[in-house]
């Protein structure tokens, strides 16, 4: 039962004990059944008080970390054990009361959750500090994170939550391959919320997750290198977060669908990218002697073949539910593969590179035609926005003669003005 | 449920900083002491306060050392030590696995210098595991201060030195010495 739906029966439950409905008794056992006391308690605290307290217990675990760092030499090592671990045990006293005997509203749990995700940090840098040790940034955040990891799936507290998409997103940017695990080790946690249904919290949840993925599956990928199999696995990527979105996010809102906004945009990043003619000559140039392709180690290789199954199995997903409309940006994948696979295609960078134009234009044009019929401006807004990115791009390609471009220009200003003068007289008849 | 599971939780957090602590405990305890040679400098770590960096004289990117063994560029090795006519702790071979009779530290290899006719690397240079002394706040750009303008202006040169207790592979810096003076003494 929803958590509207409970606090409508807590007041029910009320006038039908006076009007003498039902006994004390059955209210209660009620009452326990839907667990209404955390319920109603949970709503009695405005969210303005969950944002205060949190926001509190970050400051309060932030300062606790400065003052540490300010390093008392007068201190001996055995005061500074006891100093480590006595904010983290008071946090994990804050945070067992949060859930026991019985589970507190979500200000206390938010509270306790950033107060522990400052300590635990706090007790490893002051061991850290004690003994001086160097260079272990990389294990420090790591275990930072995997400490916390279980914490974010009992409290279910909200800031905790970003906050560690933001550390694995820092793990995965200066470590790469394997912490992109860190970010897989959040998913369930969005596929919790995305259960409970629609939330403000739950989309802001979603948009750090996205974005993290954004950001750390290229950093993860091209570490590696930048050999066509690794492109190819970089933009099924792209692609699947986009289809993921498409297929199951919901159809309105720019808000409320962060996998099909971000998945399309790193999309077309990789596709205007690719819309260079000295990109392909470097991409088809590069020697890659094993396919199929194992990485530079088992986590990234895995991490590869991941993301080009999920591709794949969106791409069937999409073509079952028949949402075509999701499938002609994914032909940039088929693009690379055949370039991938062709022989005596590292001659032709020059007719990859037109292709991806003409492809990008396309897809520009057909989002465009699909926002005027849905009415859809963000839809009419990205493809009018493709299109103009291949548009500059291209008058300002270096590599390409004055002429040439002169004369692409002209044919496609003349189709646009066409298009225009058919679309106008159309709507006339 | 929630019960067991928030208990192992919090055990794994105590038990965990708790080990690492014991480490670097035993280490300093029992560890035997070496000498090394330092050049400070001082920049500061947001989680651990300021920290005077130490360049090792021994890990300078101009010292090569030598293996039995084929290594690469980030590989873990074993580094053995032995002490110089000086006094000063010196490293004398990289091995692949840990050497059994002798106290070594356990590094990673920066680069790789030459190559023989069989094309198998000559010489490597190491990152030393330990390279920060954590000071007061306040304290430490004074400390690079100092150490700066002795080597400087005055002409005089003072020597840093820090004393480092090895065990297992682990090395703990114990204190660091200017001129022969404990750190914090130098500066009251």
């Amino acid at each position: 039962m929803s958590s509207k739906n409970i606090r409508w029966l807590y007041v029910q439950l009320n006038e039908l004990v006076e009007k003498g409905v039902i006994d004390d008794a059955t209210s209660k056992q009620l009452s326990e059944h839907y667990d209404m006391d955390s319920v109603v308690a949970d709503k009695s605290i405005s969210i303005m008080t969950v944002i205060l307290s949190a926001i509190g217990g970050l400051l309060v675990g932030g300062g606790v970390i400065l003052i540490f760092a300010h390093n008392w030499e007068n201190i001996g090592r055995p005061m500074r054990a006891v100093l480590a671990f006595l904010p983290l045990l008071l946090s994990q006293i804050l945070c067992s009361m949060a859930l026991l005997p019985k589970p507190r509203s979500q200000a206390w749990k938010e509270t306790a959750a950033v107060l522990m995700f400052c300590t635990v940090p706090a007790c490893i840098a002051l061991i850290g500090q004690t003994y001086h040790v160097s260079d272990d940034t990389e294990a420090f955040l790591m275990w930072w994170f995997v400490l916390l990891l279980p914490i974010v799936y009992l409290l279910r507290p909200h800031l905790t939550a970003v906050l560690m998409v933001v550390l694995a997103t820092v793990l995965g940017c200066f470590y790469q391959s394997p912490y992109w695990l860190c970010l897989v080790a959040l998913i369930p946690y969005y596929l919790l919320g995305r259960q409970q249904g629609e939330s403000m919290r739950h989309s802001q949840f979603s948009w750090a997750l996205c974005l993290s993925l954004a950001i750390i599956l290229p950093v993860s990928l091209l570490y590696q290198g930048s050999e066509p199999p690794i492109i190819l696995m970089l933009i099924s990527g792209a692609l699947a977060l986009y289809l993921y979105g498409g297929n199951f996010e919901p159809k309105q809102g720019f808000g409320k669908r962060p996998f099909t906004n971000i998945g399309a945009i790193t999309a077309a990043v990789c596709g205007l990218i690719l819309s260079f003619k000295d990109a392909w000559s470097e991409l088809l140039r590069t020697e890659y002697s094993d396919f199929p392709y194992f990485g530079v180690n088992w986590h990234s290789a895995a991490l590869a073949w991941i993301l080009f199954a999920a591709f794949l199995i969106l791409v069937f997903i999409t073509i079952k539910r028949s949402n075509y409309r999701l499938l002609p940006l994914s032909s940039l994948v088929g693009l690379i593969a055949i370039a991938f696979v062709l022989p005596y295609s590292s001659e032709s960078a020059l007719a990859f590179a037109i292709a991806v134009n003409l492809l990008m234009v396309g897809v520009g044009i057909w989002y465009a035609m699909l926002g005027l019929k849905q009415h859809s401006t963000s839809l009419l807004n990205f493809g009018l926005l493709l299109v103009m990115a291949i548009l500059i791009m291209r008058f300002f390609d270096q590599d390409l003669s004055f002429i040439g471009r002169g004369i692409v220009f002209i044919v496609m200003g003349s189709i646009f003005i066409g298009i225009n003068i058919w679309h106008g007289r159309r709507r006339l008849v | 449920m929630i019960k067991y599971i928030l208990a192992a939780v919090i055990a794994a957090q105590i038990a965990i900083p708790g080990a690492m602590m014991q480490r670097y405990e035993a280490t300093l305890q029992d560890g035997s002491l070496y000498k090394f040679k330092v050049v400070p400098i001082d920049p500061a770590d947001p989680f651990k306060g300021r920290y005077v960096r130490l360049n090792f004289e021994i890990s300078n990117w101009e010292m090569k050392y030598q293996s039995d063994d084929t290594l690469k560029r980030k590989d873990k090795v074993y580094a053995t030590l032995n002490i110089g006519d000086d006094g000063f702790a010196r490293i004398d071979k990289l091995h692949k696995s840990a050497p059994k009779d002798r106290e070594y530290l356990k590094v990673r290899v920066q680069y790789v210098y030459g190559y023989n006719e069989e094309n198998t690397p000559i010489n490597y240079s190491i990152a030393l595991p330990f390279n920060r002394y954590y000071a007061q706040e306040n304290k430490a750009p004074e400390i690079e201060r100092k150490v700066r303008r002795l080597n400087g202006i005055d002409g005089e040169s003072s020597t840093a030195t820090v004393d480092v207790r090895v065990l297992n592979g682990l090395g703990v810096i114990e204190q660091l010495y200017i001129d022969g003076k404990a750190i914090e003494e130098y500066f009251d």
